[in-house]
């Protein structure tokens, strides 16, 4: 489904220097997988899953999503990757502030389909299913953070893309919290989705099939 | 996106909002520049059209802006001044020499114009009540009929005529024997206008209101030529002054645009970012912040329109002493300016933006 072959990133810094945020990264996932990258903050997790998300550009290399290169085309294509095939679940949640939670899970679905109440329809159904019926119309700032990260969550799967990519999903939760949304992650992956998460805690690693370390902007494990 | 379209502007809509009452407010000036032209030179072909052929003298030093406004000074000149005319070698090319006494009375409250005139019938002498033809505004104003008899401070009159219509621009104005009115005014022997006619198409004009102006020593000869002149040389200010106007209406309104475009993307760059990372194409992004520039421009130059016109009465009034009307031939043109300044001010920021990864727009803060 998806391969990385050689991909590196470098940044430069605020005193002009190149500084490597990835370095020869090779990655092959299937489809149906749940992959945890795990590391400590620094590593390069973040960087590794907007590369893989169609977010950013790598300095080299290649990404393949279905033997295509994904950065040799346009913004446009990686816009419609991004629409309809990958999920992406932002640590900073990243929800629209002035959107209610119903909207803001529906967006994608609208773009995405002709009518506007069937989006709404599967946006109200998706916020039922995860628990947040009574919060269709409350606001970002209205929300709790585990309200938030469900959200978030729900909007990653509206167009039920095959790749869900989830950037420290458990970073703001609770340790209850924190087992429920890994609890739907397993679910979702039941379900036929591939998922990638990037953690840097052990346990919440662990929920996932196959766990992959990195460090200074390498893979210390498989691959 | 329309959700998305008009949530956003909802959220922003104080922003929105002083920018297109800026635009407007620019907007509206320039209507009003471009009006004022417009109606200058249509008061001058109206002022030209009165005038006709004639010749209008008048004591110098007369403000000539005021005059036409029927707001009368002190300026006055021998009521002989006609006859001194009828006498001279230019009394054979004036076939019509009217001498008239112009000034402002209020009466019970009512700001009226008298006017003075010369009988024809030269029936100078009234011994007692004198006729006075009216205006039907004064007449309405002050509750008179035909035969009706009225007093200005000590003479006496009786309503010979209510003249319904009454001549343009008399509708408030009492026509008297002339030394009634020289008495009123307290101007005995005086008189300021004289109104002089004939066929002078073969005259030229400008040395002719010369030889007017050194037979009667003090006075001032219009004539249309010469106001069609001054007019001209006025045009010719105005053409400057507007030209620097519109130049620095246009950048505020440029500027007011970019800087609202420049604001959005500032303030919503990892809205940008975020809606990119969700799967919106830059394209839409582009559109939806090119229709809220396009939105607040027509929006202005609308409002701009509808707020000159009580700020062009205001400022004819204020300034001009006459009533201003804002031309809307202007519309399309500014409705096609706003447009284009609203496309290229939205679309290339816009576009610049996201070109951008949208990671790092998230990572704005």
């Amino acid at each position: 489904m998806l391969e990385l072959k050689e991909v590196a990133k470098e940044f430069t810094n605020n005193k002009k220097e190149d500084v490597v945020g990835l370095a020869d990264i090779n990655l092959k996932v299937e489809e149906g997988d749940f992959i945890s990258i795990v590391g400590p903050s620094g590593s390069g997790k973040s960087t590794l899953l907007f590369i893989i998300g169609a977010l950013m550009n790598p300095t080299e290399g290649q990404v393949l999503m279905r033997d295509e290169d994904m950065y040799d085309s346009t913004p446009s294509y990686r816009s419609k990757l991004r629409l309809r095939e990958i999920g992406f679940v932002f640590q900073t949640f990243n929800l629209i502030p002035y959107l209610s939670a119903l909207d803001n899970v529906a967006v994608p679905a609208m773009l995405t389909t002709t009518f506007r109440n069937e989006a709404v329809q599967r946006a109200e159904d998706l916020l039922n299913r995860f628990g947040l019926g009574a919060r269709l119309n409350h606001k970002f700032a209205e929300l709790s953070v585990g309200e938030r990260q469900r959200v978030a969550l729900c909007r990653s799967v509206i167009n039920n893309p095959g790749l869900i990519l989830a950037d420290e999903p458990t970073g703001n939760l609770d340790p209850k919290m924190t087992h429920e949304v890994m609890a739907l992650f397993q679910e979702l992956n039941s379900n036929g989705h591939t998922i990638i998460v990037v953690t840097h805690e052990e346990d919440v690693a662990a929920y996932a099939k196959k766990v992959l370390h990195l460090q200074d902007g390498k893979f210390t494990n498989g691959k | 996106m329309l959700m998305l379209f008009l949530k956003e502007v909802r959220h922003r809509w104080m922003i929105h909002l002083l920018i297109g009452l800026l635009m407007a407010f620019i907007i509206s000036i320039l209507v009003i520049q471009s009006s004022i032209n417009s109606s200058a030179e249509e008061k001058i072909k109206e002022l030209s059209h009165d005038l006709g052929r004639g010749m209008l003298v008048v004591p110098e030093g007369t403000d000539l802006e005021s005059f036409y406004s029927m707001k009368y000074g002190p300026e006055v000149m021998p009521d002989d001044y006609g006859d001194r005319i009828k006498a001279s070698p230019l009394g054979e090319h004036a076939g019509k020499i009217e001498p008239r006494l112009y000034g402002n009375i209020t009466l019970k409250g009512t700001d009226l114009i008298l006017a003075g005139y010369k009988s024809r019938s030269n029936r100078a002498q009234y011994s007692g009540s004198a006729p006075v033809s009216i205006g039907s505004g004064a007449a309405r104003s002050l509750g008179l009929k035909k035969g009706d008899t009225l007093q200005i401070k000590g003479e006496q009159f009786t309503v010979s005529r209510v003249m319904d219509p009454p001549p343009k621009g008399y509708d408030m104005a009492l026509f008297v024997p002339l030394e009634r009115a020289q008495a009123i005014l307290d101007k005995p022997g005086k008189i300021n206008a004289l109104n002089m006619g004939g066929c002078w198409c073969k005259l030229d004009i400008p040395a002719f209101a010369a030889s007017v102006e050194n037979t009667l020593p003090g006075t001032m000869a219009i004539t249309v030529d010469g106001m069609a002149q001054a007019q001209m040389q006025i045009n010719d200010i105005m053409k400057q002054y507007s030209s620097a106007l519109w130049i620095a209406g246009t950048v505020i309104v440029v500027g007011s645009l970019v800087f609202l475009i420049f604001y959005m993307i500032r303030k919503g760059e990892r809205e940008i970012g975020l809606l990119l990372s969700i799967g919106i194409s830059p394209a839409k992004i582009i559109i939806k912040n090119i229709v809220i520039a396009v939105v607040t421009a027509v929006g202005a130059a609308l409002i701009g329109h509808a707020l000159s016109v009580p700020l062009m009465s205001w400022f004819g009034k204020a300034f001009m002493r006459v009533s201003l009307v804002p031309s809307w031939d202007y519309l399309p043109q500014f409705l096609i300016a706003a447009v284009a300044i609203a496309l290229l001010s939205a679309s290339l920021p816009s576009w610049f933006v996201t070109r951008l990864d949208p990671t790092r727009l998230l990572r704005e803060e």
